[in-house]
């Protein structure tokens, strides 16, 4: 696994402050609805733009560490060259698939930001949030073709790890 | 039915190859989408997909969930409720066993996620069981068959990404997992009981009995944890509050738990969280890949096919459940839990329902089903995340070690068949 660098710090900092606040804006709107009638205003819309910040600051962090959710089959079939191979293909799949993900989505960031579509009643457009996830899914791509080198030499740090 | 196929083919040799389970199901379903139509549009969808999967209010339940079970982990209350399990049930023979049973249905009530359940109390049950001379392998084999408990007591990792993929409605789901939680608890228990009887070399005589004013000791220190679950499961039932919002008083719930107890480090909390949006991304990634793939399987007429085939073969619903109970034997033979639900639920859900069966009651079936796939050979990841911490004991072992759970397991699939009131009695009498 590459060393814990100081953005790599500074996401994990951010993703789980963004946790942290999407845990509060939702209990403290629920506790204050039904305790003194006093949700928390546009709590959902919050909600909505903290969960994509979430998921793909979040992505990163598992692309960093190859450690994506795999059917894992025939893991132990593999061995030796094969295996580097094995890693390397899939993981060219896989900065392959994200790329193209994040391409898509910074199309769609284009169509909704010049559609001018806010977040619910925040002022907020949701074209900047898809940009900021199609840019996410970028550097996650980026960061499973760091992973290529090592997988094609067999080094066990660009081996995915095992499915949660 | 060409194309169907040869998706299904890909998709497969995908999997099978090691391709992310979320990554396989994006480029699949992207890319059959466009050979149903063509590329532009299935770009599109996929990316609309995408957007509207992430920006859902609704889908903030599972992070929230997440975050609530491993708060709990954090906060060490499993420690106590082995304790207490075993200062009620200690004494009798296969004691440590039927507690660690109670224990992870205990934990599964506060988490959902499976392998959370499975290595924490392994590392708490399992030494212990040794310690007192039980087989290694029923001891592995009873926490990993008593962590399956955690995706069928609510919250369950597995019913929200059943009722994401579905649309069907989650409070239902989890409520509807209360009475089979227990009857499975209950014919785990009775499983030990005449497992150990039959078998007495498995676990030893029975332990001295634990004096009933320190077994009622041993209960005062698991409260909080009976109180979250009342505040989240019983929120929910009589409908205080949605479930993503009974998951963010439960996240926070934990977090004030974990902090009265002095547990609350900021590098603990950091882990956890970090922990938390980790494993956000890695199911947000499959559940989107999953959407992408349902709405292929939609449009290239799938699901229209496979109707046709069940309408053909005239089967009754019973029937029907009988023959997707057998696919899914044979799915979960190659596919671990999580991808086999994906995967299978697009597909059958349609039909199942056009036949009459009640979508909450095919929602726990499926999350059964997935359950016994985790402890089921070659693909139980269950057995290999208590093995990994227990490396001495063979796999082999730990799988003889689960079979009296999975014939527990037969006759609670029989049982759900046969009497599907069992599963929807209590989510009927919801909000009465």
């Amino acid at each position: 696994m590459p060393p814990r660098s100081p953005w790599v710090a500074s996401l994990e900092l951010l993703c789980a402050v963004v946790l942290l606040l999407l845990t509060a804006v939702t209990a403290v709107d629920v506790l204050g609805r039904y305790l003194f009638k006093a949700p928390v205003p546009d709590a959902a819309d919050y909600v909505r733009g903290l969960m994509g910040v979430l998921i793909f600051g979040g992505l990163p962090l598992v692309s960093r560490r190859n450690a994506h959710l795999r059917a894992g089959f025939f893991d132990g079939v593999f061995a030796g060259r094969a295996l580097a191979l094995r890693e390397t293909l899939v993981t060219a799949a896989s900065a392959l698939a994200c790329g193209a993900w994040a391409w898509q989505l910074g199309r769609q960031a284009m169509d909704l930001h010049g559609a001018g579509e806010i977040l619910g009643m925040l002022p907020l457009k949701v074209g900047v949030l898809v940009w900021v996830m199609a840019a996410l899914s970028a550097v996650s791509a980026l960061l499973l073709a760091l992973h290529l080198p090592s997988a094609w030499v067999g080094r066990a740090d660009s081996a995915m790890e095992p499915a949660r | 039915m060409t194309a169907p196929l040869l998706a299904f083919g890909g998709l497969f040799a995908l999997l099978f190859a090691g391709v992310p389970i979320g990554f396989a199901l994006l480029a699949v379903g992207t890319i059959g989408f466009a050979s149903a139509s063509a590329l532009g549009p299935a770009l599109s969808m996929a990316g609309q997909v995408t957007v509207d999967t992430v920006l859902n209010y609704n889908f903030s339940v599972l992070p929230l969930f997440v975050l609530m079970g491993n708060l709990f982990s954090l906060s060490r209350m499993a420690d106590e409720l082995y304790a207490a399990s075993n200062a009620f049930l200690g004494h009798r023979r296969g004691g440590l066993a039927m507690a660690t049973i109670m224990a992870c249905g205990g934990f599964s009530a506060v988490s959902g996620s499976s392998i959370a359940c499975g290595v924490t109390m392994a590392k708490i049950s399992v030494p212990m069981m040794r310690r007192y001379g039980y087989a290694p392998g029923f001891a592995c084999g009873t926490v990993a068959a008593g962590a399956t408990l955690d995706i069928l007591i609510p919250p369950s990792i597995a019913m929200v990404l059943f009722a994401l993929i579905t649309d069907t409605n989650l409070g239902e789901l989890m409520v509807a997992g209360l009475v089979p939680g227990a009857i499975t608890v209950a014919l785990y228990l009775v499983a030990i009981s005449v497992v150990t009887r039959l078998r007495p070399h498995l676990a030893p005589a029975a332990g001295a009995r634990t004096p009933w004013p320190q077994r009622l000791r041993s209960l005062r220190d698991v409260w909080p944890m009976v109180l979250l679950f009342g505040l989240v499961v019983g929120g929910i039932y009589f409908g205080v509050c949605t479930p993503t919002e009974g998951a963010g008083l439960g996240a926070a719930g934990a977090l004030a738990i974990t902090w009265l107890r002095g547990r609350l480090t900021w590098p603990g909390l950091r882990g956890v969280l970090v922990d938390t949006v980790e494993t956000t991304a890695l199911l947000f990634v499959v559940l989107v890949g999953a959407l992408v793939f349902a709405n292929f399987v939609t449009v290239s007429g799938t699901t229209q096919a496979f109707d046709a085939w069940i309408r053909a073969l005239e089967l009754s619903p019973t029937a029907l459940i009988l023959l997707i109970l057998a696919l899914y034997v044979v799915i979960g033979c190659v596919l671990e839990a999580n991808s086999m639900m994906v995967l299978t639920v697009p597909i059958f859900f349609p039909v199942v329902t056009a036949a009459g069966i009640d979508p909450i009651w095919f929602g726990i079936f499926v999350v059964v089903v997935s359950q016994i796939g985790l402890v089921h050979p070659p693909m139980g990841l269950l057995l290999f995340a208590v093995r990994a911490l227990v490396p001495d004991v063979r796999t082999s072992a730990i799988f003889m070690g689960v079979l009296p759970y999975l014939a527990a397991d037969a006759i609670r699939v029989a049982l759900f068949i046969a009497f599907p009131a069992l599963v929807l009695w209590l989510p009927r009498t919801m909000g009465n």
